[in-house]
């Protein structure tokens, strides 16, 4: 347990460094966004000024140490762009991605399952044949246009739903009307999301069901006669559910930073578009905040699928002694 | 079964049912392509429409009429002694700030001079930079005193440099930090919503007549089909985004959407780093210039919706703009051909022109990755030059790549890496008639002379030009720039975009076309 904790510090170090190093080779500076659009009418000696007030006029040695020891400290430091602390900028953005990811992650698990599990096992059937066909084509489809499609029919089209934004901009809605406020702006996203992941829990869902139907413990319990929904629920679907559990894990792990493209579309002020704009800015330290912040979810997640395996595969646990 | 899909039916009708609360007021609600920080002089973000957010908050000695001239604002008037070094600004009776307590000559004085302590705004910096004394005879009344004349003293400086409220300002020592919206102008912050909105009430004791609407909504819709459809969908009322050219037709059949264009100042350039061969030689730099039809780039690209580029550079409708401008001379690719011979380019076997040395007539032309017009652009233009033995290799990098190898640090002293680029320059570059930075040779002067342009006529004239006050005598310096450019042609100047904007009338018709600027400026936000 010990050598798996410092292994996985030693990840967090080396992506720590890359979150350093990797922008900042980027061509391009990010005075632009430090001193705004009149950069063109700034002296040189304004210039020099506002670069060393962002500590940007050190040795890239020295301001990654410098950075180092603000992150064991828990300060990430300030957005060029925005003016004030990346952590507050994190936690402000964290809830919505999580309300928007999370949603899609548990709506799509839970269909993927349900669908693939029975598709195996009418194999053949009417619902295998066109869950299948179905999968790899919405697969196909990339997500930006689904969303903008979904956009222009439900927002545009009929008006039912919003097309920006996670709340409504001038309302301050109390209680219930908030929760529905905020609601009514997840339901385009959020099916989004779902359609976009749907296709990759349904078919490890599918291959599973038909490996553990062509098992001898299933051909067993149905000479036992024990019923067919037994045979379903009891026997092949719980022996089946491990590699989507596994699947479930990795997708929990890419749940901040997975949504850019669909927070995006819908101007929902989420993780993923931050990992985009900053980049675009060259805004170092959100960037470096945005990216440790994916970076630490991806390996707290796998360290949890870690512990848990065992839990759930007692086969594991065996080999672990 | 039923019943599920009942209870699924009955949710997604209680959601959309969630309508917006009662409001009866007037309310814009404006989208903004990005947050633009705290709304203080000091951390607003872009020049456009960041500074436009911020003149509904604070107000400028001066502000420009809808034909882009400086007109008294929070000045009642302004006169001019001894050739341009002396300026009284008297103030108007009764303007108060935000707070209540009024506004005085004392907080002029107290801006300017702040400005001056914390240049940390080139913007407002530049603008004061000249200013040597401040002089406050009484309360209403304002003295500045200037070494050398400034022609554009009214423009950038008192029509453009917000006053800051001396009691709340006058301890602060770091203003990138200081965050206080309290200013003069028709609207107050009430709330900021960091990357989402802001919203502002109107301030009914606003001097420069009543505020346009009760509450003025800013929210930040980041993509540019989102913020159309959200448009169509009427979830805004407005967009400070120009409407793309394929979407003008739609917008302007839809009964709901006003669509309202006039000349855009905001240009389209083809640049040539002048300081490498054969770009440094004029006639290579016209040949090219011949070759490109920039009429058909506008009907192709802007789908007719902007203004063919002048080869002086000046907007055909700036006051400044000199109609005896000799306009781009068309070459066939055979007139194009004979030029490129008498530079000793010689067709080659494929068709490549090259010099006696063997090299090829074969660039490399940047584009910015971001900017679907500028790619099109790029392509239709290498067409053009190719049957002339001249090759255009297309590079599209990440925006601020190509400002990089264009313009390293936005400073013009470091040099430049690139051969060819597509460029642009905002809409202040041509209303302030920047002719000095964009063609001065020296880098401290010229700082927009990006592709290293050296002509001692054009620095002479456009240093003149800066201490010119008198009105037809800079005409005519801005005339002998034009006619030397369009013939020296530093850049090629190909369009300039029509300003194209749409916006709902039965949310808030109260919008004003300023020449250059578009709707979003301030008097589209008061009833005056």
């Amino acid at each position: 347990m010990a050598q798996r904790l410092v292994q996985y510090l030693l990840v967090l170090l080396v992506a720590v460094a890359v979150n350093f190093f990797l922008p900042r080779a980027m061509p391009g500076s990010p005075l632009q966004f430090l001193a705004g659009d009149e950069v063109a009418t700034l002296t040189l000696e304004q210039r020099a000024a506002i670069l060393e007030r962002a500590g940007l006029d050190q040795p890239l040695p020295v301001q990654f140490v410098r950075y180092l020891g603000q992150v064991a400290r828990g300060d990430l430091g300030y957005s060029y762009q925005e003016n004030r602390p990346v952590l507050g900028i994190l936690l402000e953005r964290l809830p919505w991605t999580l309300l928007l990811t999370g949603t899609a992650l548990l709506l799509s698990s839970l269909f993927g399952v349900m669908v693939g599990a029975l598709a195996a096992w009418r194999r053949g059937g009417v619902l295998d044949n066109t869950s299948l066909a179905g999968s790899i084509a919405l697969d196909a489809v990339p997500t930006f246009w689904l969303g903008m499609m979904l956009v222009a029919i439900f927002a545009v089209q009929w008006q039912i739903f919003p097309v920006f934004g996670a709340r409504t901009a001038w309302a301050s809605y109390q209680g219930w009307q908030a929760v529905g406020d905020v609601l009514r702006h997840l339901v385009l996203p959020a099916t989004t999301l779902t359609i976009a992941s749907l296709s990759g829990t349904y078919l490890v869902m599918r291959y599973a069901m038909l490996g553990v139907l062509g098992e001898d413990y299933i051909r067993t319990a149905r000479a036992k006669g024990v019923s067919e929904r037994q045979v379903l629920y009891k026997h092949a679907l719980r022996n089946a559910m491990l590699p989507v559990f596994t699947v479930f894990m990795l997708n929990l792990g890419a749940l901040v930073g997975g949504a850019a493209v669909i927070e995006t579309v819908f101007s929902y002020p989420g993780v993923g578009r931050l990992l985009f704009e900053s980049a675009t800015n060259r805004d170092y330290p959100l960037l470096q905040g945005a990216f440790l912040l994916v970076t630490l979810s991806v390996l707290v997640f796998n360290l949890l699928a870690d512990l848990l395996y065992p839990l759930v595969d007692p086969r594991v646990r065996g080999a672990h002694g | 079964m039923r019943k599920k899909w009942l209870w699924v039916a009955s949710v997604v009708i209680a959601l959309a049912g969630v309508a917006s609360a009662g409001h009866t007021g007037k309310r814009i609600v404006l989208a903004i392509p990005q947050d633009e920080g705290e709304l203080t002089p000091y951390t607003y973000v872009t020049g456009y429409p960041g500074y436009n957010m911020l003149s509904l908050v604070f107000d400028t000695l001066m502000l420009n009429d809808l034909n882009d001239v400086p007109r008294p604002w929070l000045a009642e008037n302004v006169s001019s002694a001894n050739g341009g070094r002396q300026w009284t600004v008297r103030l108007r009776e009764g303007a108060v700030w935000h707070d209540g307590k009024p506004i005085t000559s004392a907080d002029v004085k107290f801006s300017y001079e702040f400005y001056k302590k914390y240049p940390l705004v080139g913007r407002f910096a530049t603008a004061v930079r000249g200013i040597s004394e401040i002089r406050t005879p009484d309360v209403r009344t304002v003295v500045l005193t200037l070494p050398r004349p400034e022609a554009n003293f009214q423009l950038v400086t008192l029509g453009d440099v917000p006053i800051l409220p001396q009691h709340l300002w006058q301890g602060v020592t770091d203003p990138r930090n200081f965050k206080n919206s309290t200013g003069s102008g028709p609207y107050k912050l009430v709330e900021r919503r960091p990357d989402q909105t802001y919203r502002l009430v109107e301030n009914p004791d606003y001097f420069g007549g009543k505020p346009g609407a009760d509450e003025v909504i800013l929210t930040i819709i980041k993509d540019a089909t989102s913020t159309f459809q959200a448009l169509q969908a009427g979830q805004i009322s407005a967009t400070s985004r120009e409407v793309l050219p394929e979407l003008i037709k739609t917008f302007s059949d839809n009964s709901r959407l006003k669509v309202v264009r006039g000349p855009g100042y905001a240009s389209t350039l083809f640049q040539f780093n002048t300081t490498l061969a054969p770009f440094d030689k004029p006639l290579f730099r016209q040949t090219v210039a011949g070759l490109i039809d920039t009429k058909v780039l506008v009907d192709t690209i802007l789908l007719g919706n902007g203004t063919l580029g002048n080869a002086g550079f000046v907007h055909p409708q700036s006051p400044f703009y000199s109609a005896s401008t000799r306009a781009y001379k068309r070459l066939s690719a055979a007139e194009a051909g004979k030029n490129l011979d008498s530079l000793g380019y010689r067709a080659g076997p494929d068709g490549v022109r090259a010099n006696a040395q063997g090299k090829k007539l074969e660039f490399t032309l940047q584009v910015q990755s971001n900017n679907p017009l500028r790619i099109r652009a790029a392509e239709l233009i290498a067409q053009q030059v190719r049957p002339a033995g001249i090759v255009f290799n297309i590079r599209s990098l990440d925006a601020t790549t190509v400002q990089q190898a264009v313009w390293p640090d936005f400073d013009v002293a470091k040099g430049r890496n690139f051969e060819l680029a597509m460029w642009g320059w905002s809409a202040p570059v041509t209303s302030q008639l920047n002719l000095r930075g964009l063609f001065a040779s020296n880098p401290t002067a010229g700082t927009l002379n990006i592709g290293g342009y050296s002509n001692p006529t054009i620095d002479t004239l456009t240093e003149r030009m800066l201490t010119t006050v008198d009105l037809d005598q800079r005409k005519s310096l801005a005339a002998q720039v034009q006619t030397i450019v369009a013939s020296d042609l530093p850049f090629i100047t190909l369009w300039y975009a029509d300003g194209v904007y749409a916006y709902r009338p039965e949310a808030y018709d109260g919008w004003k076309f300023q020449k250059g600027q578009g709707i979003i400026n301030k008097r589209s936000f008061v009833q005056e």
